[in-house]
């Protein structure tokens, strides 16, 4: 009993609130999606900063929860079964013993099917939500150095592409 | 019937999370997949689709590495850890090896898109 419920803790720590983002020409992400625009995803990143994810390059989200909650159900229907198994017996003995059982699968396994729901219900929220309008910060990455230019990203996913700095001419002064 | 379920419940989740590393990087999502090789500069990761990519080594901040977490449940699931125990150090150590080559400097690789950054304001949106 006591593995229960260290197992059940561990699956709980485990399936917090991080979603995985698959993407088409780009690694997939293990995230927290905040909300979203008509066109981006926004996700927190480690260290607490906001990314937007363009929607056009995501090709699958798999939202957090629903293991979390069809092992929640399982146990909970275990727990259901051991209940109706407990109230068919004639024996008062019996039923304890089935009611208790059923009492130790039943309560985590709605607790667990509650948690895995309340969860993928947020991040499919927030997955679906298209309102929220964020404007972009700044770029912390990939910034020219010294000497470098930098072409106009095109797109959201293009890279800044560097160039080498043409030296400029300067057009010859006619001598006397 | 008690004894079952620990073990159901940990191969469920390590089945669905336990092959993949994950990479976390300074200011851009965390990536997730798997860690094929590394240049003396950055680390090749795949995708779902099999497509590789490059991150550079320097906006890494910090890794958790696939087969820990088996290792680390193993001893949850009894007898199962004589079997858990070992995939999950031979899974590890190859995705130690992985991450700490620098010999994959052949294979044409995409660089990972950059992500922008938005201002959530003073409150940010949750």
């Amino acid at each position: 009993m006591k593995r229960l419920f260290l197992s059940l803790l561990c699956l709980v720590a485990y399936a917090c609130s991080s979603a995985t983002v698959y993407r088409h020409n780009a690694p997939d992400l293990e995230t927290t999606i905040l909300g979203g625009s008509a066109t981006h995803i926004y996700v927190e990143t480690e260290d607490g900063r906001i990314v937007r994810i363009p929607r056009k390059n995501i090709t699958d989200v798999d939202h957090p929860g629903n293991i979390e909650a069809v092992i929640g159900g399982v146990i909970a229907l275990t727990g259901g079964m051991l209940f109706a198994v407990g109230n068919t017996s004639n024996q008062p003995e019996v039923r304890v013993v089935f009611t208790a059982l059923g009492t130790i699968y039943a309560v985590p396994g709605i607790i667990l099917l509650a948690d895995g729901l309340i969860n993928w219900n947020r991040s499919n929220s927030a997955f679906d939500d298209r309102r929220t309008n964020l404007p972009v910060l700044k770029r912390t990455e990939l910034a020219p150095s010294a000497g470098e230019l930098t072409t106009p990203a095109t797109s959201d996913y293009a890279i800044p592409v560097t160039l080498p700095r043409v030296p400029t001419l300067t057009a010859p002064t006619s001598s006397p | 019937m008690p004894r079952v379920v620990p073990i159901l419940l940990i191969a469920l989740t390590l089945a669905n999370a336990a092959c993949s590393s994950i990479l976390y990087r300074n200011g851009q999502a965390t990536v997730i997949g798997d860690v094929r090789h590394g240049t003396p500069t950055h680390v090749v990761i795949a995708n779902s689709e099999g497509q590789q990519f490059r991150i550079p080594r320097q906006s890494v901040s910090g890794t958790r590495l696939g087969g820990l977490r088996t290792i680390l449940w193993s001893p949850l699931t009894g007898y199962g850890l004589l079997l858990m125990a070992p995939l999950g150090v031979l899974q590890w150590v190859g995705d130690v090896n992985a991450l700490d080559s620098t010999d994959g400097g052949n294979a044409a690789l995409l660089d990972v898109p950059f992500e922008e950054e938005v201002d959530a304001g003073p409150e940010p949106h949750r």
